[in-house]
């Protein structure tokens, strides 16, 4: 009985141990954050880098989303700039010339006439947000009874359609047969999409306030994140995960479960989405390619599977690769051809090679450190047993099993 | 005593007002293979069911069916009166319909105590809205199931809570077995299905498991046992049901079916020719593969 008093002193939780490196991780992220435009100098080339790390937020919010779907629930999804694509073109179609309201209104939180809607920034985030959502329960819906290898099938071809339908719904499409009106824009992109203003701060060309808003984002995304993790459905997507049947039988339902994973993770590339095209004031299907469903991936892999910090992580080692690393490395190695007189060396262009580069990543990683760079908790222990005589019990225990049935 | 039971099957197959389960001439069959036949069976609150047979019987296939992973091919089955046929698994949860597996079935890259947790799933009414923002009434309730996760846990003695933050995979292979059945009792059941709880287990882990078993019976809450070892089933079951090739060849208290020339039949005359065929079978198909 005595166990009853002394029950959860057994062993600090493993949370908590957590939570502590976690706080001053994040912590310390934060601040080295919001100090960062005034690190740079600013009659440098600050306005193309932050641009460029303003980028690898949106990186970051792709990466988390995904990372629902396919760290958290399991279900590997190959053609999640599907959902970021939606987000943007939603947000771009409503508050762009695109869309053509039959009267004007205006007001001091919303109006509409020939530009599109106007309104508040954070209305439209959360709004394209949920519509993304809505998406990814549409998106997610064929997708039920497959798993493994076939989901994966399925949702790259979800990747390739969304992003055929919207170069088709534009002008200049050639299988246009119906005439219907241009709608996205196609090929030539949807531009003129509305930026907003927080009082004196105009969101135009200047990338620190875009930064900014970014973080602020980010920030809610990863809190989000963090408590899904750690919630009634964040533990029914690990069950999930680790055995549908048993799952099942324990009352998780199988169905809105993994709906409600595509449409999370669905959910955040809409906050991408927004964010990216009022930025730029422009969408094109050329930013929702089958290769950026890949880099973000990739992100997810490199970070760690399942594990908040580390795809934020790796979004930034990924955005710092394509936008800084590669472009340096190139310099060096032109000057290098130069100085040596060598002619491969002068012409190489490392960003073309930067897939190739990211599989050779990948390659690494598999063999040295499967479980990414930040592991989430889970795989960590799950990869890396604390000893052998785990494993030992483990094929001693099937051998009862087996003698024990015979 | 058995043909006695024959008559009674076709009386026994309405509605019976007082039973938790009952299943009315449940059948499944896997193409020409009829695992289950048209097995009529019932049980009440409180009361313990053993159910036996050899191996290959159907016991396992009939707990499938009832717990809705299997559709069945013809039947009903009713839980509280309620005809739940063709149910999804987490519906009949719901119902009250808790079980374990033959072979463990833990999340085995969760913790031990989000394990239990799990089980606890469905008593949670947190929402995607609350689980986002956390609420104050999803923080009360998290903190309730933990509670009562640590509840369900202590009903194992010291087998299971010093482990609770540890993956259910590092636990030893007895307490694997255990955590199973707190996983399926942290969801408050009415019913729980335990299928060979005890196998694979040393006499003195058997022990301990029939302990617990017995600790957690009460009178709301009634159990169908699969068990090989005799001694268990005898030990601690109120009624016995025995299956042979998917049929109920016996039913009645544990010494009424010790003494009962089918099961006996059953268990020393065919069993031991059964292995000895799916010897041969094993053997053909070796040499089969060889060629
Ligand atoms: N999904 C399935 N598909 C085809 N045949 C099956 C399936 N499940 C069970 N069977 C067959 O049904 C019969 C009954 O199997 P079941 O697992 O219910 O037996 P059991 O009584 O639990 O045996 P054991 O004591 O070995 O666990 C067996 O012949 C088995 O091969
Ligand atoms: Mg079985």
């Amino acid at each position: 009985m005595a166990t009853i008093v002394r029950a959860p002193q057994y062993r600090l939780p493993a949370w908590f141990q957590n939570n502590r490196r976690l706080t001053i991780g994040w912590g310390t992220t934060l601040i080295i954050a919001l100090l960062f435009p005034l690190m740079l100098n600013p009659t440098g080339h600050i306005q193309d880098i932050t641009g460029d790390v303003v980028e690898g937020e949106i990186y970051a919010m792709l990466a988390l989303g995904l990372n629902v779907v396919v760290g958290f629930a399991g279900l590997l999804d190959l053609g999640y700039a599907a959902f970021f694509a939606i987000g943007a073109y939603s947000f771009g179609m409503l508050s762009s010339s695109h869309f053509l309201p039959s009267s004007s209104f205006s007001s001091p939180f919303i109006s509409w006439g020939p530009n599109g809607i106007h309104a508040n920034f954070w209305f439209f985030l959360l709004a394209c947000a949920m519509l993304a959502a809505l998406f990814g329960l549409i998106l997610g819906a064929p997708t039920l009874r497959l798993r493994g290898d076939y989901l994966a099938i399925v949702t790259l071809g979800f990747g390739e359609i969304v992003h055929k339908v919207v170069v088709n719904l534009g002008p200049g499409s050639t299988i246009n047969a119906f005439g219907w009106p241009d709608i996205t824009g196609g090929t030539n992109s949807l531009d003129g999409i509305f930026q907003p203003s927080f009082g004196p701060v105009q969101f135009s060309t200047d990338q620190v306030p875009w930064y900014y808003l970014g973080l602020g984002v980010l920030a809610v995304i990863i809190v989000i994140a963090y408590s899904l993790q750690n919630s009634r459905l964040g533990r029914a997507w690990v069950a999930m995960r680790e055995d549908e049947l048993a799952a099942a039988c324990m009352g998780i339902n199988l169905r809105n479960t993994k709906l409600l994973a595509f449409s999370m993770g669905a959910f955040f590339s809409g906050f991408a989405g927004v964010v990216q095209g009022s930025r730029l004031t422009l969408v094109d299907p050329s930013q929702f390619t089958f290769q950026i469903s890949i880099s973000i991936l990739v992100m997810v892999v490199l970070g760690g599977i399942g594990s908040v910090p580390g795809v934020v992580l790796g979004a930034g080692i990924i955005a710092l690769l394509q936008f800084y690393l590669l472009h340096q490395l190139n310099d060096w190695m032109h000057l290098a051809g130069t100085t040596a007189n060598i002619g491969l060396l002068q012409h190489i262009d490392l960003t073309q090679a930067q897939y190739l580069i990211f599989g050779i990543m990948l390659v690494i990683m598999m063999i040295f450190r499967r479980e990414g760079l930040i592991p989430s908790s889970q795989r960590r222990r799950e990869l890396r047993p604390a000893d052998e005589s785990v494993l030992a019990e483990e094929n001693q225990s099937l051998y009862t099993v087996r003698s024990g049935e015979a | 005593m058995a043909v006695a039971r024959e008559r009674l099957s076709t009386a026994q197959a309405t509605v019976q007002p007082g039973a938790l389960l009952q299943t009315i001439g449940l059948t499944k069959s896997f193409g020409g293979l009829a695992a289950v036949q048209n097995i009529d069976f019932h049980i009440s609150p409180g009361e313990i069911v053993g159910v036996i047979g050899p191996n290959g019987a159907g016991k396992s296939t009939f707990f499938n069916l009832i717990t809705g992973l299997y559709k069945p091919t013809r039947g009903r089955i009713l839980v509280a009166g309620q005809d739940v046929t063709g149910k999804r698994p987490d519906i009949l949860l719901r119902a009250g319909v808790a079980r374990t597996f033959q072979n463990i079935r833990l999340f085995q890259n969760m913790t031990v105590l989000d394990n239990v947790l799990v089980g606890y799933h469905t008593r949670l009414k947190s929402r995607l809205v609350g689980d986002i923002l956390k609420l104050p009434p999803t923080r009360r309730e998290e903190r309730e199931a933990e509670r009562r996760a640590f509840e369900v846990l202590r009903l194992f003695d010291d087998r299971l809570v010093p482990h609770s933050y540890e993956l259910a995979r590092n636990l030893a292979y007895a307490d694997r077995r255990l955590l199973e059945i707190a996983r399926a009792l942290a969801s408050s059941p009415k019913l729980l299905l335990l299928d060979e709880p005890t196998v694979g287990m040393n006499p003195a882990e058997t022990e301990n498991a029939i302990r617990i078993i017995a600790k957690i019976r009460s009178a709301d809450l009634a159990i169908i046992l699969i068990e090989h070892k005799l001694n268990v089933v005898m030990g601690m079951s109120n009624r016995v049901v025995v299956l042979d090739y998917g049929e109920k060849i016996a039913e009645g208290t544990p010494r009424e079916v010790q003494t009962n020339e089918k099961v006996i039949e059953a268990y020393l005359g065919r069993k031991a020719a059964a292995q000895a065929a799916a010897m041969l079978d094993r053997r053909d198909a070796l040499e089969e593969a060889g060629q």
